[in-house]
């Protein structure tokens, strides 16, 4: 049986700074416009870290955390403050396929996972 | 290269979870499951305490990481650092009063040439987290790209 299943977030303005204060991940990248800047980014960009935890809280879907046993993402174009995101999945029995797309500029993030 | 003398290092650490840090974590995720947040209903399941969300192996693990981080051999390309792919295999689930050890080993490094002719350094560190009863709880693959100049 397949499954498919679509949900939407949008990315708050200071997400980055929140998240980083929850996993202390602190790259400048994520929390200095000018440094991101001087590195080649448009500006600050959310951790890929926070963009997968938001692909496992779609799959999970306020149900038994156990049941995610595994997953595996790339990572392909960076999230900005204020994106508003998409995330895709398709479940055939325990695989999924999951598609994060930016609305407004293409993919972020490809992955697969299993469910129990 | 600069990178292949790096090449097995490994990265130990400990990190209790709590019931406060995962209320804190889920919070910026705008994540209201109760398996996380609502200590009665899990009680009521078996009697344990709150849940962490799989994805919270980012933070148990984030302490051998940084000790990466810091390693002198590596600190310097941290400015160049992408974070590619990641990985996680859950085992024994999470909960708020654990202590996680982690172990983190740099496993791979090699180089990869994209079409404009940069050559990217790649670097896998392989993560294995246990919990106070010595059981696996995660096993994590981090691909960690540096930017070629």
């Amino acid at each position: 049986m397949v499954n498919k299943k679509q949900s939407n977030t949008i990315i708050g303005k200071y997400m980055p700074y929140y998240y980083a204060g929850a996993s202390l991940d602190f790259n400048l990248i994520h929390i200095d416009q000018d440094y991101a800047k001087a590195n080649g980014l448009p500006g600050i960009i959310l951790q890929g870290m926070c963009t997968m935890a938001l692909t496992a809280k779609h799959l999970i879907d306020n149900g038994n955390p156990a049941q995610l046993r595994s997953i595996k993402v790339r990572f392909l174009n960076p999230v900005l403050p204020e994106d508003e995101l998409v995330f895709d999945s398709v479940t055939k029995g325990p695989e999924v396929s999951v598609i994060v797309k930016n609305k407004n500029d293409g993919r972020v993030l490809k992955g697969k996972a299993t469910l129990k | 290269m600069s990178g292949d003398n790096i090449i097995r290092r490994e990265y130990e650490s400990d990190y209790e979870v709590s019931y406060e840090k995962v209320k804190e974590y889920v919070r910026v995720l705008d994540d209201n499951n109760p398996y996380y947040t609502d200590r009665e209903f899990v009680k009521s399941l078996d009697g344990g305490h709150p849940f962490a969300p799989p994805t919270f192996a980012a933070i148990y693990c984030q302490p051998a990481l940084e000790h990466l981080y810091f390693d002198p051999e590596f600190s310097k390309l941290v400015p160049r650092l992408v974070h590619g792919e990641q990985e996680y295999h859950f085992h024994e689930p999470v909960r708020a009063g654990d202590i996680i050890h982690t172990n983190a080993v740099i496993d791979k490094h090699y180089t990869k040439t994209n079409q404009a002719g940069t050559v990217h350094q790649i670097f896998e560190i392989k993560t294995t987290s246990s919990n106070q009863d010595n059981k696996l709880v995660c096993t994590g693959l981090y691909t960690l790209l540096i930017r070629g100049e």
